[in-house]
């Protein structure tokens, strides 16, 4: 009786929980909401083809308009494993699961969900500041391609093991350094240009109260631009997708809302 | 072509020869020995799926250990994060630390996993993910310039990835469980599971926040 009673109590539980899992198709990109255009839909998934063929590496784009009361870091995860993305020897598979806002659910969630095998190239807390940095931001003007492309930009080359997370810190510093530098030429430039002005008229030093002296011209160099960076996608082999490998998910990624 | 490449013809001869050359006596043990032969076989093939199930019992609990030990690892580098704000509140601090040295009391033998074993390894373990929980909500609605440091950020996240495995590992013991304990109390090989020092093991039952919603009272 007690048995029973748990039993019936297990399913209860299990019930109300519910469990989001959309039917498997081969294809790596997977539009539920309609928000990519079927160029952008279509350039993505040769993109992700080619990635797939030339590393092993499986990377699924997931986009729906509802997870029907699920949490979206466990369906990213449930969804990896249940369809296996990935190559079941390796377990490189990443999801990428965007929960799109609709005039009924008006909110946004992004998920990625790590396979076991790119735990390592892809930690947890690389995951959160690609949402964070790269993914939100986009998201919060309804650019769901711009998203998934900026996040790709990212994940691709640390799949494939050129990108560590410690170069992409690194990298951000940079960036960081780089906005900073046409401040940090001008006032060189100010400060050189008046060394020298001073230099050259060294009796207009202390001359606050006489006017005349003729304006000297002081040149400003021409600030370097900054460049945003114009890595684009590589379009590569026209071949349909293969099927997926049967990866296994451990639980790693992270998830963020918009 | 020789005779002896008939094999049914040999079976035939061999049985009628063994039949003239046997008195009533042998028939009775030779009868013995087959049973014998087929039970012991039977026998066998059952302890054999057993330890089959019984190894991926435990090679899922490995990886339960595992993604246990790793939020263990990450509680000093919480506490240490979190003790840096003046005046933090210590009775938290305290609760966390407790919980992590309980749960380190409360080792498992691996090979056995008794339902006993399992819940007792579950209550502390739900104790330190309750004090981890309440220390990361004290610390962002109290101390939100705390929050806002990219260390503690990232901490949060590396905490949160860490639930999320420690939920899917529990769920794949389960599962291996259930089918060790199906194939040990299924009618026939029930009755030599015991013999085999082959016991019921325990599951991870479902936290309690998600248990909330059904409330019974077992009065029976």
């Amino acid at each position: 009786m007690r048995r029973w009673l748990a039993l019936v109590l297990l399913l209860a539980a299990a019930v109300a929980r519910a469990e989001w899992l959309p039917p498997r198709l081969d294809r790596l990109v997977n539009d539920y909401s309609g928000v990519l255009s079927a160029e952008q839909a279509a350039g993505l998934e040769r993109r992700l083809v080619s990635f797939a063929d030339s590393t092993s590496n499986q990377v699924v784009v997931v986009i729906t308009p509802t997870l029907e009361g699920d949490d979206e870091q466990s369906a990213a995860q449930r969804l990896g494993e249940r369809w296996g993305v990935g190559q079941s020897r390796f377990d490189n598979g990443l999801v990428i699961l965007i929960k799109s806002k609709t005039p009924d659910e008006d909110w946004g969630a992004v998920a990625l969900a790590t396979g076991y095998g790119v735990e390592g190239a892809l930690p947890d807390v690389f995951c959160k500041r690609i949402i964070d940095d790269r993914m939100l931001p986009a998201l919060g003007e309804g650019d769901y391609y711009g998203a998934v492309v900026a996040a790709l930009d990212v994940v691709e080359p640390a799949m494939r093991g050129e990108y560590s997370f410690g170069q992409y810190r690194d990298d951000e510093r940079r960036a960081a350094l780089r906005a900073l530098l046409p401040l940090i030429v001008f006032f060189v430039a100010v400060i050189v240009a008046l060394v020298l002005y001073y230099k050259k008229h060294p009796d207009q030093w202390n001359n606050t109260g006489r006017g005349g002296g003729g304006g000297g011209g002081i040149y400003l160099g021409g600030f370097p631009g900054s460049f945003g960076d114009g890595r684009g996608s590589s379009g590569g082999s026209f071949g349909g997708f293969g099927g997926f490998g049967g990866g296994s998910f451990g639980g790693g990624g992270a998830s963020g809302r918009f | 072509m020789c005779w002896w490449h008939n094999k049914k013809a040999v079976a035939a001869l061999v049985l009628i020869k063994i039949g003239t050359l046997m008195k009533k006596g042998t028939v009775v043990v030779v009868a013995i020995v087959a049973v014998v032969a087929v039970v012991a076989m039977w026998a066998i093939g059952v302890n054999n799926r057993l330890v089959t199930h019984d190894e991926n019992v435990q090679k899922a609990w490995a990886q339960v250990e595992n993604v246990y030990k790793r939020r263990m690892d990450l509680i000093p580098q919480l506490v240490s994060t979190v003790q840096g704000a003046a005046d933090y509140e210590r009775s938290v601090l305290t609760e966390v630390t407790n919980a992590r040295a309980g749960v380190e009391q409360s080792a498992v033998d691996a090979s056995t996993l008794s339902e006993e074993q399992v819940r007792a390894y579950q209550q502390a373990q739900d104790r330190l993910s309750k004090a981890v929980a309440n220390t990361i909500k004290v610390t962002v609605e109290r101390y939100p310039e705390l929050t806002a440091t990219q260390g503690f950020r990232d901490l949060q996240t590396q905490l949160e990835g860490t639930e999320n495995r420690i939920a899917v590992e529990r769920g794949r013991f389960n599962e291996a469980v259930q089918a060790y304990n199906t194939a040990l109390r299924r009618f026939p090989a029930s009755l030599l599971a015991g013999v085999f020092g082959f016991h019921k093991k325990g599951y991870f039952t479902a936290p309690e926040e998600a248990a909330e919603p059904v409330k019974v009272e077992f009065n029976f």
